[in-house]
């Protein structure tokens, strides 16, 4: 997975809260069982059993700690309040590109996100189900190839630089014909509009999954980690070298002999 | 969509306040058929924590439909343009009560396991205002020596007041630990005179100590009427705390809008365990099953339409239509967002001790000009750090710059233009657009005034203030007013003023110090119909919140409780990964 073996030097870490949006049985439990686990059920019930999982993943620079929050399934009445997301500092609207109505209530999510979340929280919009469509079969799961080095590639310029996964070769199952009923590109062009990372996925070969959290940890601005979650927190003092790190102030209630997270202190 | 009408449910609670957001998380692994309903579009009822335009909406609610909030004479007040507010980027809390590191809450968050998806923070000191009679030059805000490392350090208590003090601490954590002699049963230790009466009568303790050791307490309730039966456990439980999770602090505060997000946590909980929730929908009418039916269940008719079948309905008072109102006491409460980061109230206070994110401040009735058997204005302080407010930095519309010296004080636009012309500069710009989104940020050094405008649009606001006093209306408002703008003047920031406030009215459960408490047990409405009582308004967390889950738990669980497993659980697979 991408948790990279820095034997070395600990690279400064820190927190990152992440929601995961979107319709019912888009495969949004899925994607994240498949980054944290690297695993994948067929026929899962409704809602995993968690709501809350933590990933690292590492970059050149630094490590970031994913605290994702799953819906938990309380988006199928609409009662999703603006406080799962409000201070978020990313968020991954999940559709299924075999079902064009989940793409319809991913724009909602997205405006909603626009209209109640964090400014500057980082947006990725992940078509699912990739599996399902021609592109799937002959794309390559070359999530498990770039993990290491992660190349900020999509860093400071959205969702541009993305599209270079989708051309690889690697073995598949065998066909079961084209159930694509969303186009990359509508959905593309969609999020470039609105400057939201963009991928498709497969949560159940693996592929691009990876790839859509790194391309998160990358796209978060280096000025909203030191000083702790929310977008723009500390810019203005962090740069000035006087702020204390983040979790500096955070008790932590399961290990009672450190008064501090040790983990965070390294920044 | 699924029916919620097919389905036989066992329990459907009402709102989702933290009672009732504490039995969701108690019953997310009972395999019961739990819906869950709340009236508002937002979780939390009485604990909820909003951004600013929510808090205005709710403010209007509660003024147009009084009957279905614990809450009145809610408004809100905002001396400048509140439009140039970031509005998202406040989390104000209806319920900023600290939590003691012995709370009974933390273990059961603990044991439940969701305390992972929870911050907390360190409340650290105590301050009380003293009204400037003495002219001793000191600062109005004197630090109250919260355990006897401090009063060792302290040094405006003199030597004998120290010794009194002492004694009086040993004795109170002497009877906490042996308990073999608990307190009251010592000859002349009479626990219902005042407080004040005990501690003079018994210790010699000088009048001048009373205040802060009150302030221990948080008692809301005048000097007079605090008896020493209240106080001294509540003394006792804060200096037991000290030191539980970490040297220097006794109680905490949760992160992201304090009682919102335990509720927040519980209800999730429960929705990962199957749980359903409908928000914007209130219970409007009960009807009980025709008797001798067998498994017959309530029918609930909810204001989205739909008619719910169950066998047992949880709510508070609000939430649940019945007649019997409890007889609520009220207080004055407001919060407000200061421009001001009040730094000073949060002092590391032992080496390796968190930053403190909130600290309190209390104004006796006789440093409001009041009678001194007034009841006192408690202010808690939550700095930026809590994620109520956005950090302390300045917004510009096109850019800013700091200027940087040995120890920058966070710069308040008004202080940093005279220095800036005066002096040598080294100068850190940075450039945020609206959004707060960081452009670029470097630094520089200038030798001279810099022809540069800054273009200021808004000042910092970094602080938020909760104040509280048990005289409700205007008086309560007004004293609270006055707290507030006294507590300013003593921040080292001229320009420090209120930015924006939401006041109101709560309704709850007084401290059993005040008359007529009502009683902490669940009440049964009705058959199978019951009522969680009415939220406390006490300043720190009521652990009898717990018991009373606990009862409304085994209610629901039936035959099938087992006392032991009430909030245990395991970790779910896979949750957590260190």
């Amino acid at each position: 997975m991408s948790e990279s073996t820095s034997a070395n030097t600990p690279k400064p870490s820190s927190s990152v809260k992440l929601v995961l949006l979107g319709e019912a049985a888009v495969g949004k439990s899925s994607l994240v069982l498949r980054f944290v686990n690297n695993d994948f059920q067929e026929n899962k019930e409704p809602t995993i059993g968690a709501a809350f999982l933590t990933q690292k993943c590492s970059l050149p620079t630094r490590t970031i700690k994913f605290e994702i929050w799953d819906t938990a399934g309380q988006e199928r009445f609409a009662s999703l309040a603006p406080m799962y997301y409000r201070n978020a500092q990313a968020a991954l609207v999940v559709y299924d590109v075999t079902k064009p109505s989940s793409l319809t209530k991913a724009k909602h999510w997205v405006a909603e996100l626009q209209r109640q979340a964090s400014p500057g929280i980082v947006i990725a919009l992940v078509g699912n189900k990739l599996d399902l469509t021609n592109d799937g079969n002959e794309t390559a799961g070359e999530s498990a190839a770039t993990d290491e080095g992660a190349t900020p590639a999509g860093e400071g310029e959205g969702a541009d630089g993305e599209n270079q996964a989708d051309e690889e070769e690697e073995e598949q199952e065998a066909a079961p014909g084209d159930a694509r009923k969303v186009s990359t590109q509508e959905a593309g062009t969609y999020a470039e509009e609105e400057g939201l990372l963009f991928f498709e996925t497969s949560a159940k070969t693996g592929v691009n999954v990876v790839d859509v959290f790194t391309a998160i940890a990358n796209a978060i601005p280096e000025s909203s980690l030191k000083s702790g979650r929310g977008p723009g927190a500390g810019t203005g003092q962090t740069t000035l070298g006087g702020a204390r790190p983040a979790e500096d102030s955070r008790v932590n209630l399961g290990e009672r002999t450190a008064a501090t997270a040790k983990e965070g202190c390294a920044c | 969509m699924e029916s919620l009408t097919e389905t036989p449910w066992d329990v459907l609670i009402s709102g989702t306040g933290l009672p009732q957001s504490l039995l969701a998380l108690a019953l997310s692994r009972s395999g019961k058929n739990v819906i869950h309903v709340d009236r508002n579009a937002f979780y939390g009822s009485a604990e909820a924590a909003f951004s600013l335009q929510e808090a205005q909406e709710w403010a209007n609610r509660v003024n147009q439909e009084p009957e279905n909030f614990p809450f009145e004479d809610a408004s809100v007040y905002s001396p400048q343009d509140a439009q140039s507010l970031p509005s998202r980027r406040y989390t104000l809390s209806l319920s900023p009560q600290l939590i003691y590191c012995r709370s009974n809450l933390l273990p059961t968050l603990i044991s439940s396991k969701v305390y992972r998806q929870l911050e907390f923070q360190a409340v650290g000191s105590w301050w009380i205002h003293r009204s400037q009679a003495d002219n001793s030059g000191d600062a109005n805000l004197y630090r109250v020596p919260g355990s006897r490392e401090d009063v060792f350090a302290d040094d405006k208590i003199t030597v004998k007041s120290k010794r009194t003090l002492m004694r009086f601490l040993r004795h109170i954590g002497k009877t906490q630990q042996g308990n073999e002699t608990p307190l009251g049963t010592e000859e002349n230790e009479n626990m219902a005179t005042p407080f004040s009466t005990y501690l003079e009568s018994k210790f010699q303790v000088p009048a001048e100590l009373l205040d802060p050791l009150l302030s221990l307490s948080l008692s809301q309730a005048s000097p007079q009427k605090t008896s020493a039966e209240y106080a001294v456990p509540r003394i006792q439980r804060h200096l037991a705390s000290i030191g539980v999770f970490g040297p220097g602090f006794g109680s905490l505060l949760a992160k992201w809008g304090g009682g919102s997000e335990i509720c927040q946590v519980g209800c999730r909980a429960l929705a990962v365990g199957g749980g359903i929730y409908v928000l914007n929908s209130g219970v409007e009418s009960i009807v009980q099953p025709t008797q001798g039916e067998d498994d017959a269940r309530l029918k609930v008719q909810l204001s989205n339409g739909e008619t719910i079948n169950t066998k047992h309905v949880f709510g508070s008072y609000w939430d649940v239509p019945t007649d019997k109102h409890p007889n609520c006491n009220r207080v004055a409460r407001s919060i407000s967002i200061v421009s001001s980061p009040l730094e000073g109230l949060f002092p590391v206070a032992a080496e390796g001790a968190p930053t403190p994110a909130g600290a309190v401040v209390v104004f006796p009735g006789s440093s409001l000009g009041q009678a001194d058997d007034a009841p006192p204005v408690y202010v808690l302080v939550h700095s930026s750090e809590t994620g109520e407010c956005p950090p302390g930095q300045c917004k510009f519309t096109f850019f800013f710059f700091y200027l940087v010296q040995e120890s920058p004080p966070p710069p308040s636009p008004a202080h940093m233009m005279t220095t800036f012309q005066k002096l040598l500069i080294y100068i850190a710009c940075t450039f945020i657009d609206e959004k707060y989104n960081l452009i670029m940020s470097f630094k520089l050094f200038c030798f001279k005034f810099l022809p540069l405008v800054c273009r200021s649009t808004a000042n910092i606001f970094p602080g938020v203030l909760y104040s509280s006093i048990t005289t409700p209306g205007d008086a309560g408002q007004s004293l609270i007013e006055k707290a507030v703008n006294k507590l300013l003047e003593s921040a080292a920031d001229p320009s420090a003023q209120v930015s924006w406030s939401l006041r109101y009215t709560q309704l709850g459960r007084p401290g059993d110090d005040l008359a007529s408490p009502v009683a902490m047990t669940l009440d049964h409405v009705s058959d199978n119909v019951v009522c969680f009582p009415p939220p406390s308004l006490d300043l720190s967390f009521d652990d009898t919140v717990i018991g009373t889950v606990k009862d409304a738990w085994r209610l629901a669980m039936g035959d099938e409780v087992v006392d032991d497993e009430f909030m245990k659980f395991e970790d779910r697979e896979g949750a957590y990964d260190e």
